[in-house]
């Protein structure tokens, strides 16, 4: 039930002209729930992130 | 007065980036404001408002800043600045200030404020905020200087096309306004500086504040 709610309340405040591979605002969305979309990085794959730029 | 003598150098390095259609953008430890390229790194542009020319800022993260707020209608792409008392707008593509944006592309955050304060003290840390068509602040809050006519901490809406200010908020009510009365001897009237969170959930808080009617 809380995770559906957060699922709606994201919906809702979803920022107008910014993609999902964005990230618009200090907090991620309107809401500042700090949560990316974005899926290809996860649990399993993590330890494998390494720099590309600096 | 500022703070005089003190050696003016970079804040802390806090600023959190937004990344809007590849571009990133992040304010400085000078609360400079930098444009990325996403996936090579190369600077794109960098917008100095030169705020180390007003002395160092009286806090104790210098000119640490969490960062900028940027707009877009899909086309047009905006990225502002909250600095000492100023509010500027920038073109997302060529980092130049925004003319038609107030007066010369920024607005002085401390003109509507609910009393004259000392600009020097003014401060801001944490990112505006864009809700649709404007673009709000706050303001930083000292953590131990106390003085009558402090910065109050007002919240303040701006136009993001215009810089006109759209409504403010008196984080310290004024007469007229609900809890006024909780302040005697009328106190509300030169005391006081009552922040309001910025960069945590900011969007459903501020609007829950509203805009006073």
């Amino acid at each position: 039930m809380r995770i559906w709610m957060v699922g709606v309340f994201s919906l809702v405040l979803a920022t107008a002209g910014f993609s999902q591979d964005d990230w618009p605002t200090h907090g991620g969305d309107a809401g500042g729930m700090k949560h990316s979309t974005l899926n290809q990085i996860g649990r399993d794959n993590v330890h494998q992130l390494a720099p590309v730029w600096t | 007065m500022p703070f005089a003598g003190r050696e003016i150098k970079p804040g802390k390095f806090q600023g959190t980036p937004v990344v809007v259609d590849g571009t990133l953008f992040i304010a400085t430890s000078y609360t400079q404001v930098a444009a990325l390229d996403a996936e090579t790194g190369e600077e794109l542009w960098r917008f100095d408002p030169k705020v180390y020319e007003w002395g160092m800022l009286p806090r104790g993260c210098g000119f640490c800043h969490r960062g900028v707020a940027v707009w877009t209608n899909g086309s047009e792409v905006r990225v502002f600045i909250n600095t000492r008392w100023r509010l500027i707008a920038l073109d997302g593509v060529t980092g130049e200030p925004i003319g038609s944006f107030g007066e010369r592309g920024e607005v002085d955050l401390t003109q509507g404020l609910i009393w004259e304060v000392n600009k020097l003290h003014y401060t801001n840390t944490s990112p505006p905020m864009i809700y649709e068509n404007l673009v709000i602040v706050g303001s930083g809050m000292p953590d131990s200087r106390i003085y009558k006519r402090n910065p109050p901490g007002d919240v303040q809406a701006f136009d993001v096309r215009t810089g006109e200010r759209v409504w403010s908020f008196h984080t310290i009510p004024q007469r007229g306004e609900r809890g006024n009365d909780t302040w005697e001897d009328e106190s509300w009237s030169y005391t006081g500086f009552i922040a309001t969170s910025q960069s945590d959930g900011t969007a459903p808080k501020l609007i829950a504040f509203g805009p006073p009617s």
